[in-house]
């Protein structure tokens, strides 16, 4: 069974593309176009082994859907990584001071994404 | 971005969103002009532009992300509240919508970015960012609707500059704006005193 990883960005250029490499190395799929879209694809499908997540999204950001994550039970130890242009060194250790596992700026190398992403599927 | 990844679905995806996000962007530019205090404007601007920085930056779009990003930092600069809108400021993000669209148009057409010349605009940001635009307190205020009425009010103490207002599809980089005013400070439509004769 290939791992589930959501991905969570309100560009769908970004969605489409970060999926399409994933899909490319096997992986499972699902998208969301903001943090809100992601907790409730959470709530209604399948386990999600991993995901990757924008910051400034509208409606929910994703500093606010990782600290919601991370405050229930069921998520508090799924991983995720933050794909943001935000790159300061502010933005950085606030994802990861909220639960984040790793920190990638945009536009991230998919040859790293996905050397990041099997790293953290163990 | 290395080519394996660049699929023709996901840069149809992209000109979608390019195009809806400069759809989005150029009508509130618009309404920014006659209401440069409105926070809401500026965020609404800001995001779209920022999303088409990290889309394009995703596609190895190097002209459109470079020229987004500058754009994006002058948002930022505005909704923050560390510059107010003035005249240069919105000049030159127009500038820099209306490259973006062109440079859109032309990768969508013909699969190539163009020679569309981003560097003066870029230029420009830069000097903006550094501290360089023209009447820092300057606050663009409605002309347009200063009657003449209101132009023979007594001068107050500390008067708004007015500023002319051109509507885009007249803009012209080279004109003054109307930035000059009379020298006895009143609120009257200013008579360009500028080079150019505008």
């Amino acid at each position: 069974m290939p791992k589930h990883i959501l991905i969570v960005d309100d560009s769908k250029t970004v969605r489409n593309l970060v999926a399409f490499i994933m899909k490319k190395e096997g992986f499972r799929v699902t998208t969301a176009e903001d943090g809100l879209d992601g907790l409730e694809k959470l709530y209604a499908g399948d386990t999600v082994d991993l995901i990757v997540s924008d910051v400034n999204m509208p409606r929910m950001d994703g500093f606010t859907f990782i600290k919601n994550l991370r405050e229930q039970d069921a998520y508090r130890d799924i991983p995720i990584i933050v794909l943001s242009t935000e790159g300061q060194d502010k933005d950085i250790q606030t994802g990861l001071t909220l639960g984040a596992n790793l920190y990638m700026v945009k536009p991230a190398q998919p040859e790293k994404m996905v050397r990041n992403v099997k790293m953290l599927l163990g | 971005m290395s080519q394996e990844y660049i699929d023709p679905e996901i840069l149809a995806d992209f000109f979608v969103e390019a195009k809806e996000h400069l759809e989005t962007i150029e009508p509130n530019l618009l309404e920014l002009e006659k209401n440069p205090a409105n926070l809401g404007l500026l965020n609404e601007i800001f995001r779209p532009m920022h999303s088409l920085k990290g889309a394009s930056g995703f596609l190895g779009l190097n002209k459109i992300n470079g020229l987004a990003h500058k754009a994006e930092n002058i948002l930022d600069e505005l909704r923050q509240g560390a510059m107010a809108v003035n005249s240069s400021i919105m000049d030159v993000i127009l500038s820099a919508t209306d490259a973006l669209r062109t440079i859109v148009d032309n990768l969508e057409s013909s699969g190539q970015e163009g020679d569309v010349d981003t560097a003066p605009i870029i230029e420009r940001i830069e000097s903006i960012l550094a501290g360089d635009y023209a009447t820092p307190a300057e606050t663009i205020v409605q002309a347009l609707d200063v009657t003449l009425a209101e132009e023979e009010t007594p001068m107050p103490s500390t008067p708004s500059l007015v500023e002319t207002r051109h509507l885009r599809s007249s803009r012209n980089s080279s004109c003054c704006f109307g930035r000059h005013r009379p020298n006895n400070g009143t609120l009257a439509r200013p008579a360009c005193r500028c080079s150019r004769g505008f």
